[in-house]
């Protein structure tokens, strides 16, 4: 215990160096390493893009930040842009109007160029990418609350889940499927969108996505789109190719999908839109008879995607094809019972 | 502090190992620290921001040499997180409500927590609001299990869910209470999101003792994606459970709209612990309540002097009295309303309580143990109507027995007597009265009936006072030569205007009903009241006593005084039964009859209110058993404030305040003669025994 002691001196020291810091704020300790100049170091690379919008609680600015030394701006693909004049105003209060580059609008991001040289800017190529529970620096002009001359704002937080947005189950309304990282700062504001992620070193980690409500829990979800989604599609748009982004697999239906009547099911009456899917009948002879399912039994999933209702059984099986088996998960009583049918 | 770091250094961040000792020795370092920049923080007040950035300055600094600070916090951090998760699981859920209140139920997944071997999970209420069909647990390692809930904990918001696991399965180590410290690493876990590993929110330890002494409280972010799932601290020990709570409302959804907000809740898991042997015997925990209220309403200034003692509950049984001061609750002292709110908050029904109080100056120190829910007192009836006037024979002669009522399932007849009643002599009316007083329906009592020569003993099941007016109730018989009579009446220092109307004159055969009737406001027309009701009144004898607001322009709460003054005047000075004391009132004037029939519970034995809903501000009192009160409403089917007088009448029923609901059938919502007649034979049961 007596080891202990040390850190209490060491942090007097620290406070006793915070409030020198402060008396000669000019004057870092550690002019490479600080968290200070860390933050000031990324600001500059940060822009504040106006628009169009304004009305009914649409705002007309977001964040953007730069992706090259030439004056190339990476941001959110939105209404903001839908205007003939969009203005970039950069950390010094310098204001241009810049013009679009192009856009992915599977990503939903953006590439606006203004004419500078030597901009402060973040190489996407050296982005890194955080785990679970790593510190994180969340730059943009949240609320739009920094004009002019004044740096976009910052919040700290942590990542709290990587994870994939699944559009197809209708969990999130937006075209971008795809990897995320989650995060516990609020990020979810307006003007947020298009700022910057950054690790407690001002690494580059990606880009802040929009305002999107997350269906499954009926919460505003706090994320960024992480760097290595970004890249190729970055580079297709400044190479004035059509970008291919990743997120871009909104899974096919197959022509001739899997149905309820060919594997001999028969589901409970729809009374309500959530009726759980409770097994009706089974035909003899059937598929499903020879797997041994049975009356009274319930459909929990469908190849592991949760069925939470008769509609969500029909749904999940109109994504597989009749060729190929269907793996069925169901509760009989407190037991879990998996079989696999597979059509004649 | 060199071979601590240089230990961290050579463990991988996810090692099982680092839940042993190592991670151990590492968070207790990390906590120290953090306590003493979070204290620091704490006292700099508006300077923490900056205390903040410095420190972790100072931490990068010294990245180049070693693992900085951030680096070791964010090791601790994960070492934390992997030592609780696989007590982490996913929760998911088939059916059930799509909408609860205004909340529309979130479908995805939800967090548990696995707190016994053999497979008790808790998890927040908030999870199974939508009241699922069937509930699927996910473990750490992908295994799967359905669940069936156990028991609810109403107090705390809790679940407990029980798999049949075949392995024991991995159970958190508990923060003991001792070790909690406000400022302290506190980290949300859940696991709802796809991928096998929980998701995470860092924050400090906010607060403890919140919502009543439940809950502690972080900043650590707490929505749907963690509730169910553990607070930990820096060495991976659960704090407590992460729930929707709230200090000012209650329920499963209380509490959520403060998600993500940077003040979360969580259950204490050494609370939990405490109470699972019992929990897991599948009964239901609620909040341990006591039956007092204070006169006071504010509860930070307000002394904890009890204003009200509720009927039947453990306060009345324990003998605390209005009144009386509370001093001290299981011997810890309270002075403020709030202190007591804190010490009775975390206690469960069945729990006992010593409770200490100043009671004129000396300390009495009473017992009592604590209910899930204090239940009203009601009237209970036999379902007879005595003859009036009494004659000068002991007992009670049974005039008229209400059809389907106690006394007529039980064989009672017409011109019974009753002499005895549990046991006790009946000389009259009151004497029964009295005897009632003691029952609840549904009890059994004994009468001892004379019938002709015969004496019989029967037992007779009491019911509550009748919601349905039946057919059939006895008319009187306008005596020969009565005249009906005019007087006005005047109370001294009174502006208001005020006449009354005999329908048999000042000396009737038996003493009248009275309906004190209020007309809408800014109306005043004695005549056409009167002319409306005469001829009910005089079939059922009732007089009516008709004021005028002092304000001809409608009623205020000022004549609320006036109209309990005149009350007594009339009942003591003109023949009046006092069990038929009516006030009643139509409109704004039905609002005002509902304030005196609360507030002169001594003269008042029915309300009679035509198209008005109780006030918004009038809290409905209990039912006391001393001074019986029935309600008639009166509405009309299609008017706006249908649903209000719906809910008044709920309002009221839940108190056990015997309740009609009448709907009118007239458009205009007036009493047609039908509902008249209706109203004065609701009165005339009033003196239902």
């Amino acid at each position: 215990m007596a080891r202990l002691s040390n850190p209490t001196a060491l942090i007097a020291a620290g406070l006793a160096l915070a409030l020198a810091t402060g008396l000669s704020a000019r004057e870092p300790i550690d002019s490479h390493n600080s968290l200070a100049d860390i933050i000031r170091g990324v600001q500059p690379k940060l822009v504040k893009i106006y628009g169009a919008g304004g009305l009914r609680g649409l705002e007309a600015y977001q964040s953007g930040f730069f992706i090259s030394p030439e004056g190339h701006i990476l941001t959110v693909w939105s209404y903001v842009l839908d205007t003939d004049v969009v203005l970039a105003v950069l950390h010094d209060g310098t204001r241009y109007q810049a013009t679009l580059v192009g856009a992915d609008p599977k990503l939903e991001i953006a590439v606006l160029k203004i004419d500078v040289q030597h901009a402060d800017y973040f190489d996407l190529h050296s982005a890194v990418e955080p785990d679970v529970g790593s510190w994180v620096l969340a730059f943009s002009n949240i609320f739009g609350v920094a004009t002019g001359d004044e740096m976009p704002s910052v919040l700290h937080g942590t990542v709290s889940a990587k994870t994939e947005l699944q559009a197809r189950r209708g969990a999130f309304t937006i075209p971008y499927q795809g990897p995320v990282l989650v995060l516990d700062a609020i990020t979810n504001n307006p003007g947020a969108a298009g700022g910057a992620l950054t690790d407690a070193s001002g690494r580059f980690v990606g880009l802040l996505g929009k305002e999107l409500r997350n269906d499954l829990t009926n919460t505003w979800i706090n994320y960024a789109i992480p760097a290595g989604e970004l890249t190729a599609s970055v580079e297709a748009i400044l190479a004035g190719r059509a970008p291919t982004s990743r997120g871009d697999s909104s899974t096919p239906r197959p022509a001739s999908p899997m149905s309820l009547e060919e594997l001999g099911l028969v589901l409970v009456p729809e009374v309500l839109p959530k009726t759980p899917p409770f097994i009706e009948s089974v035909r003899p002879g059937s598929p499903a008879a020879e797997a041994g399912l049975a009356p009274d039994d319930l459909i929990l999933f469908v190849n592991d995607h949760l069925v939470p209702s008769c509609a969500a059984v029909r749904e999940e099986l109109s994504y597989i094809d009749r060729i190929d088996p269907v793996r069925l998960t169901v509760q009989r009583e407190q037991d879990l019972i998996e079989v696999t049918l597979r059509l004649p | 502090m060199k071979k601590c770091r240089a230990k961290l250094a050579t463990l991988p961040v996810w090692m099982p190992a680092y839940r042993t000792r190592r991670q151990r020795l590492c968070g207790q370092v990390l906590l120290s620290w953090s306590n003493k920049v979070a204290s620091f923080i704490s006292r700099a007040g508006k300077t923490a921001a900056a205390a903040c950035a410095v420190w972790m300055q100072w931490a990068l600094a010294a990245s180049a040499v070693q693992p900085s600070l951030v680096e070791l916090q964010q090791q601790a951090i994960a070492a934390a997180v992997a030592h609780v998760a696989p007590s982490v699981v996913r929760i998911e859920t088939i059916g059930g409500l799509e909408r609860v209140e205004d909340l529309i139920v979130p479908t995805g997944p939800t967090t548990g927590l696995i707190i016994s071997e053999d497979g008790y999970i808790v998890s927040s209420a908030f999870n199974f609001v939508q009241k699922p069909s069937s509930i699927l647990v996910t473990l750490h390692d992908g295994a799967r299990h359905a669940a069936r809930i156990v028991a609810h904990d109403h107090s705390r918001m809790l679940v407990l869910l029980k798999i049949d696991a075949e392995a024991p399965l991995p159970i958190p180590e508990p923060a003991p209470r001792e070790s909690w410290k406000v400022g302290q690493w506190a980290i949300a876990v859940g696991r709802t999101f796809a991928g096998s590993l929980p998701n995470v929110s860092v924050g400090i330890l906010s607060a403890t003792n919140r919502v009543w002494g439940k809950a502690v409280q972080t900043d650590a972010k707490v929505s749907p994606s963690n509730y169910g799932g553990p607070l930990v601290d820096i060495e991976g020990r659960v704090i407590g459970v992460l729930v929707p709570i709230s200090p000012h409302a209650q329920g499963e959804i209380a509490g959520a709209e403060w998600y993500d907000s940077g003040i979360g809740f969580a259950i204490p898991l050494v609370d939990v612990l405490a109470r699972l042997d019992q929990w897991k015997q599948g009964r239901d925990l609620h909040a341990g309540l006591l039956g007092i209220a204070f006169e006071d309403k504010n509860e930070l200034l307000g002394r904890p002097v009890i204003s009200v003692v509720r009927f039947n509950s453990p306060a009345q049984k324990a003998g605390l009295q209005p009144k009386d001061r509370i001093t001290h609750i299981n011997g810890v002292p309270v002075v403020r309303i709030a202190e007591v709110k804190h010490q009775l908050g975390p206690l469960y029904a069945g729990d006992t309580v010593t409770v200490t109080v100043d009671r004129n100056g000396q300390p009495v120190t009473v017992s009592a143990t604590l209910v899930d829910q204090l239940v009203p007192y009601a009237h209970a009836r036999l379902g007879v109507l005595p003859r009036t006037p009494a004659d000068q024979q002991p007992g009670v002669e049974i005039a008229w027995l209400l059809p389907g009522g106690a006394a007529e399932k039980a064989g009672l007849q017409q011109a019974d007597r009753i002499r005895r009643c549990a046991g006790q002599e009946i000389t009259d009316t009151q004497s029964l009265g009295q005897v009632l007083l003691a029952h609840q329906p549904g009890d059994r009592v004994t009468l001892d009936v004379q019938r002709g020569r015969q004496r019989l003993s029967v037992e007779v099941q009491l019911q509550p006072f009748p919601e349905k007016i039946p057919d059939g109730v006895p008319v009187i018989e306008p005596p020969e030569g009565g005249q009906e009579a005019w007087a006005d009446v005047a109370v001294p220092e009174e502006p208001n205007q005020c006449r009354l109307w005999l329908p048999y004159g000042a000396n009737p055969p038996a003493p009248y009903g009275l309906l004190v009737w209020l007309q809408a406001g800014g109306q005043y027309d004695a005549e056409a009241v009167v002319a409306a009701w005469k001829e009910q009144c005089r079939s059922h004898g009732v007089a009516l006593l008709l004021p005028r607001s002092a304000d001809p322009t409608g009623w205020r709460p000022t004549d609320v005084e006036y109209l309990r003054k005149v009350l007594s005047h009339v009942i003591e000075n003109y023949p009046i039964d006092r069990q038929k004391v009516v006030i009643g009132g139509e409109e704004l004037g039905g609002s005002i009859a509902y304030v005196v029939a609360f507030g002169a519970r001594a003269e008042v034995r029915g309300l009679l209110v035509r198209n008005a809903a109780a006030p918004v501000r009038l809290r409905i009192p209990d039912n006391e058993p001393a001074y019986p009160l029935a309600v008639f409403l009166g509405v009309a089917q299609h008017s706006r404030l249908r649903a209000a007088v719906g809910r008044t009448a709920e309002q009221l029923r839940a108190m056990r305040y015997p309740t009609v609901l009448h709907l009118l059938g007239s458009a205009d919502g007036t009493f047609s003669q039908d509902d008249m007649d209706l109203a004065v034979r609701w009165m005339t049961l009033l003196a239902l025994l």
